[in-house]
């Protein structure tokens, strides 16, 4: 039985308009498929059009042209069986853990025993147990991520979208929730599109690392070996990663639009 | 271990006595400054014609406590400050979400509404006082005008500050714009307004009894115009007092309304009364 991709983007371009009329081309002629249950990332520097990628995929933005299509075929935006997670923290301020988790159950007409029964697994389940009364505003960062991703799993989407999500917290707060995700994921069947600008975050995570150059022009493309579960330590050190790194690194430095447009996040120098 | 504890209940018993020698030390100046001044009204030192005695005053607030002076006159201010509160603040809130939803409509009542805004209320208690008597209505809507404006603005603003990410977060779960309206917009905006319903509660009283001291014949303002007219200071300072201990009763509800707004909203539950 073939299983048909996840997503396809066929020839996607994006143009945007700027306030003084002019118009920029975020996007041009973006090709790939994103195999079910894969674990995705696409990296780039700021304004490689990674975000915007995720944005159309989610719906929030149209494609201006090309295509974009699902599992099933439909091209039909947003779906329910998709997931999105931003780096922004979009829980609302006045709902305690429990109600934000229970949130995309509520507006699907879940009644509230079953809506909060299945917000308290969750919340367990991100290991935000004993927090579910608090609110936003009382968490720390690494527990309102916590709480997105317990959120964002409410309706037990089968395509998640995560954006530079975990890019705002510290180093050790990184790892866990690096660890966090792919616990989550692993076995799951879900499929997830994670963009980062970080090499390290996305050779640690992937299946498959897509390195964007500005306009979306795909420089590298590269699965990597099934060895799971991976070890953050044993990882970063292995001759293969090494390699990886470099030439990923290569293809997002010398993006010859992109030096304009803001810094590339390198890794720690390596031993 | 038990140093710890011990160290806990000296902070806290050493802030139970920093509270006291505060309080005590309000006492002693109110006492010392009504002394000085009852002194200084035996002394002669005032004209009572101006500056009457504390006991003077005193005696009437006794006088109009006894004869239900106080409590009428009282009574028919509260009744116009809720009742212009209510009707202010319900309008403002209904009118803030009405012309929010509707960003073009907004836009071209901008000018007049600010307009309106930028009158003060005060210039329109002649007005109404033609349109509508020198009944407790004339009171009523004055302070509901004053109200309305103050809690549409800030309701106005908080539709129009709503979180555009919070929107698109909640409508890729698959809200409908019914859901988007009742779950995001209006508890986002509902905090603005509430900011907006907290600050008009002391102008619905200053409507109130500017609509009583241009023309009433009852109500606290009437109080202290009538007794000014007649020369009686004491009968003023009487009233002004009675005056300032129904501002401070409002006061006290606004902060216990802060207080359970404050819920999800850490910054505003320090109180800047420090106490």
């Amino acid at each position: 039985m073939i299983v048909p991709p996840a997503i396809v983007l066929r020839d996607v371009g994006k143009v945007f308009v700027r306030d003084d009329g002019g118009a920029v081309a975020v996007l041009e002629h973006v090709d790939f498929e994103i195999a079910t249950g894969s674990f995705v990332c696409l990296v780039g520097r700021s304004g490689s059009g990674k975000s915007t990628i995720l944005n159309m995929i989610a719906g929030l933005i149209d494609p201006s042209n090309g295509t974009i299509a699902f599992a099933d075929g439909s091209t039909k935006r947003p779906r329910l069986d998709v997931g999105y997670l931003t780096q922004k923290e979009t829980l609302l301020p006045w709902r305690d853990v429990l109600r934000n988790v229970a949130m995309p159950l509520e507006v699907r007409g879940a009644g509230k025993a079953q809506r909060e029964a299945r917000a308290l697994e969750l919340i367990e389940l991100v290991g935000l147990a004993g927090a579910e009364k608090r609110y936003p505003r009382e968490l720390s960062g690494g527990m309102s991520r916590r709480a997105s991703l317990a959120r964002m799993l409410a309706s037990d989407p089968a395509t998640l979208l995560l954006d530079e999500p975990f890019g705002a917290l510290d180093a050790q707060l990184r790892g866990d929730l690096q660890s966090e995700l792919l616990r989550l994921w692993q076995g799951s069947g879900k499929t997830i599109v994670f963009v980062t600008h970080d090499i390290d975050e996305a050779l640690l995570l992937a299946d498959r690392v897509i390195a964007l150059q500005s306009g979306g022009h795909i420089a590298v493309d590269v699965e990597l070996p099934p060895d799971r579960p991976r070890d953050v330590r044993n990882v970063r050190f292995g001759p293969e990663f090494i390699a990886l790194h470099e030439r990923l690194l290569d293809a997002l430095t010398t993006d010859p639009d992109a030096n304009a447009r803001g810094g590339v996040a390198t890794a720690e120098v390596l031993p | 271990m038990s140093a710890t504890i011990s160290a806990v209940q000296t902070r806290r018993s050493a802030r139970t006595r920093h509270r006291l020698v505060i309080n005590a030390a309000r006492v002693v100046l109110f006492v010392v400054v009504v002394g000085l001044w009852q002194i200084a009204s035996n002394l002669n030192l005032f004209d009572p014609g101006v500056v009457p005695s504390p006991i003077a005053i005193g005696q009437h607030l006794v006088k109009w406590t006894l004869d239900g002076t106080l409590w009428f006159h009282s009574w028919i201010t509260i009744q116009e400050t809720v009742a212009g509160f209510l009707i202010g603040a319900i309008g403002g809130i209904v009118f803030g979400f009405a012309i929010g939803r509707y960003p073009a409509l907004a836009e071209v009542l901008d000018p007049f509404i600010l307009a309106i805004y930028s009158v003060p209320k005060v210039a329109l208690a002649p007005l109404f006082l033609v349109w509508f008597g020198i009944g407790i209505f004339m009171k009523i809507v004055l302070a509901a005008v004053t109200v309305l404006f103050i809690v549409f603005f800030n309701t106005l603003a908080g539709v129009r500050n709503v979180d555009r990410d919070l929107v698109d977060a909640v409508w890729l779960m698959g809200a409908r714009p019914r859901d988007i309206l009742l779950k995001v917009l209006v508890p986002s905006a509902m905090s603005w307004a509430l900011t907006g319903v907290r600050i008009s509660i002391p102008y619905a009283l200053i409507g109130a009894i500017i609509g009583e001291l241009i023309a009433s014949n009852r109500g606290i303002g009437y109080l202290i115009s009538s007794a000014a007219s007649a020369y009686d200071t004491a009968g003023v300072f009487a009233a002004l007092i009675v005056l300032t201990v129904l501002a401070m009763l409002l006061n006290a509800i606004v902060d216990e309304i802060d207080r359970r707004l404050s819920k999800w909203k850490v910054d505003a539950s320090v109180s800047i009364r420090g106490t």
